[in-house]
């Protein structure tokens, strides 16, 4: 799997060298040399880490922060890189949502240490969306009758209270059992659980 | 009067299981510390915790002595407790909880100090409490 990470940075020696840095530690780096470029291709780019430089001439970090849709900004845990740090300035970068804060001249293990963190959250993030649109399809294919079934029983309801529930005979609440059982193509209700959790069916 | 405590420490529990025991920590806390007129907040960055409290001594004293035995963290280091003249915080939360090594920098800096030559790093660190619990300014 390619794990991206982005650069943006006005200085075009910087970009290189983090370019390099990263790409010996296994990511695939891409440089962009203004914040406004990296957001026009937001869209279209593949989840990854981005490492912002906040003092750039043309548009400086925390003005890409609030531009940033909010709908992006879990595909790209941000690292804002400066020379001039103090502790409220990285407060209140923390506060907006960037993940970490760095401080020029660090150390490349510190960077390194930051990026692999931040990709491990990011991976776990991107499975349970996964897991999540998986869980949607499969729950989606259910008729409305055996999604009503399938969560009364995921609350751990027995047949007989489901079928109280929904006024219906337990014969045909567990013909629905059955056929709910077989369109998400699960043999258990344990696994059909864990579905309807991570479709959201339970919240 | 007002008694106030101060500590960094080390969590005990591997990363992924963070929100899972961080979860209960801040129900009881809500609840607890309100009713002992506590104030303060809470800091969990990547493995480390450091805390803020104040309020009646007693409260103080009994908080203390249950955190302080508390098996989700370890190597407990009292940064600060003195009898501050009125409240540094309107509330008790949890400041931050993430993985920003910039903050954890911040906690591990004070740890392993003797208490009594903290006296900079105590300012910090309490900077970086104010800092996170001070009204959006922007
Ligand atoms: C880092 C950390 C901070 C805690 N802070 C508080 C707190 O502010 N207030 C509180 O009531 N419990 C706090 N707790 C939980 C207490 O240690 C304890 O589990 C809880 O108060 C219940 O105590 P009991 O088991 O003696 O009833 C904290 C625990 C940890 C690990």
């Amino acid at each position: 799997m390619i794990r991206s990470v982005y650069i943006v940075d006005d200085d075009a020696s910087i970009r290189r060298s983090t370019a390099f840095l990263v790409k010996s530690a296994g990511y695939q780096p891409r440089a962009f040399t203004s914040a406004s470029d990296f957001l026009r291709e937001a869209p279209t780019l593949l989840p990854g880490v981005l490492l912002l430089d906040v003092r750039m001439p043309e548009m400086d970090g925390f003005a890409l922060l609030d531009d940033l849709p909010a709908s992006l900004g879990a595909l790209f845990p941000i690292v804002m890189i400066t020379g001039h740090g103090d502790l409220a300035t990285a407060v209140q970068a923390i506060r907006h949502g960037v993940r970490d804060f760095l401080e020029k001249p660090y150390e490349d293990d510190d960077l390194l240490g930051i990026v692999a963190r931040l990709w491990d959250d990011l991976d776990g993030h991107l499975s349970h969306i996964e897991q999540r649109s998986a869980a949607l399809r499969l729950t989606g294919k259910l008729t409305e009758r055996e999604r009503e079934v399938l969560i009364l029983l995921a609350q751990g309801r027995p047949n007989k209270l489901v079928a109280h529930a929904l006024d219906l005979s337990i014969r045909t609440v567990e013909m629905h059992r059955a056929q709910m059982l077989e369109r998400l193509g699960v043999r258990t209700l344990p696994e059909a659980t864990r579905l309807a959790l991570a479709a959201g069916l339970l919240e | 009067m007002l008694a106030s405590w101060m500590y960094v420490s080390r969590a005990t529990f591997p990363a992924s299981d963070a929100n899972a025991v961080i979860e209960p920590i801040a129900r009881v806390s809500m609840r607890r510390n309100a009713d002992l007129e506590v104030t303060g907040a809470l800091i969990f960055a990547v493995q480390h915790f450091a805390q803020y409290i104040e309020g009646p001594p007693a409260a103080v004293d009994f908080l203390r002595t249950a955190i302080e035995r508390d098996g989700r963290h370890r190597s407990l280091h009292t940064v600060l407790d003195d009898r501050p003249e009125c409240r540094r915080f309107g509330g008790w939360r949890i400041a931050y909880r993430g993985l920003a090594t910039y903050v954890e920098k911040t906690i591990v800096s004070v740890q392993g100090q003797p208490t009594a030559e903290t006296g900079d790093a105590a300012a910090r660190l309490l900077r970086l409490f104010r800092e996170f619990s001070l009204p959006d300014a922007r």
